[in-house]
């Protein structure tokens, strides 16, 4: 190309389209590339930090599915032990409380075989209920001797910890229940041998070992007490007048 | 919302009463009892269950034989069956899931569990 202005009109005819706007677009386009550069920049920002909320909000769903589990589990404990309690004293008949306890025993805990030793007269227990125990194995055990003696003594239920557990037997039991009757201890379970799937306690075994200790003696004398009571409607007017 | 019946069989009435009360939290769930196989039997023709709950080691008829009489049946040959027995073994697990049971829990049970498997069983 040959341009034959001189230097001076090319300068000025330059400066005209300068000031005439030629050159705007590429000026704009530059400043179009700044703004996407800074926009790409943003949405770069804002991308880490959603992937930030992000992980939150997936660590927060996390916490609150491990709380809703803890709560269920918490819930099906309570109601389990409100069952044990409610079936217990909805009896009245030793028999029936008997067949209870050894019900909550054997689907509730999984205790696969135990003994329950009633009465302390002259310092004998006897068995009144077992299962999975021979009875070459059972005989009325003195309280003041044995495994026996210990529960007795310690009034608390007594559970040997282990996983897998070892090997029950009645001279060495997996846990030792005693029966409360109020501050006395009227007799105890003994538990020997768990499922075999069974491996070791959970936390609800104890909280319902705990209310078989306070509550099974209470329900056991009581139903005791209502079938041998012929006139059962004299005694609760009787029962009314000494509250009185 | 669809909602499911569920028949629960069970003779004890503390194991009875603990499923009852996990099953129920399900809102979608309608849950009736029935105390041994006989009495299973006799609900279930009656109505229409989604899901079958029984245990196995019940008097007068056991879960066994139900599960093999209910599999028999043209209405409930494809209805999820769970089994709940105290014992633990690899054999009467076989057994049931022969007979055509679709799965199995051992006592002591844990509601939660028993939940999670009845929804699983019924895509909820």
């Amino acid at each position: 190309m040959n341009d034959k202005r001189s230097p001076d009109a090319r300068a000025a005819f330059a400066q005209e389209a300068i000031d005439g706007g030629a050159f705007r677009p590429l000026a704009r386009g530059g400043e179009a590339v700044q703004h996407l550069r800074q926009a790409l920049e943003r949405v770069q920002r804002e991308s880490v930090s959603l992937v930030r909320i992000g992980a939150s909000l997936e660590e927060f769903v996390r916490q609150q599915e491990a709380r809703y589990a803890e709560l269920e589990q918490e819930l099906n404990d309570t109601a389990l032990l409100y069952v044990a309690s409610y079936q217990l004293q909805a009896r009245s008949e030793p028999k029936e409380v008997l067949r209870h306890v050894r019900e909550l025993l054997e689907q509730l805990v999984g205790v696969e075989s135990f003994a329950l030793y009633l009465g302390a007269v002259g310092g004998v227990a006897q068995p009144i209920a077992h299962k999975g125990l021979s009875e070459a194995e059972l005989a009325p055990m003195r309280t003041s001797e044995g495994p026996l003696a210990t529960v007795f003594g310690r009034r608390t239920p007594l559970l040997v910890e282990g996983n897998p557990l070892p090997k029950g037997s009645l001279a060495e039991p997996l846990a030792m229940i005693p029966l409360m009757l109020g501050d006395r201890v009227i007799g105890a379970i003994m538990i020997t041998s768990l499922f075999p799937h069974k491996t070791s306690w959970v936390q609800v075994d104890q909280q319902l070992l705990h209310l078989l200790a306070s509550h099974a003696a209470s329900a056991l004398v009581a139903a005791h007490l209502v079938q041998r009571q012929s006139d059962l409607l004299g005694t609760l007017a009787g029962l009314g007048e000494s509250l009185k | 919302m669809t909602r499911y019946r569920c028949l629960v069989v069970e003779d004890s009435q503390v194991m009875r009463q603990l499923l009852v009360f996990a099953l129920q939290r399900v809102r979608e769930l309608d849950v009736t009892e029935a105390d041994d196989g006989v009495d299973a039997l006799r609900k279930l023709a009656g109505n229409r269950f989604d899901i079958i709950i029984t245990d196995i080691n019940m008097p007068i008829m056991d879960g066994l034989k139900l599960v093999k009489r209910i599999r028999s049946d043209e209405t409930y040959k494809d209805v999820p069956i769970i089994v709940v027995t105290t014992e633990g073994s690899q054999e009467d697990r076989s057994r049931a899931l022969a007979l055509g049971a679709n799965a199995y829990i051992t006592k002591p049970i844990q509601g939660p569990q028993v939940v999670a498997k009845v929804k699983e069983l019924l895509q909820m």
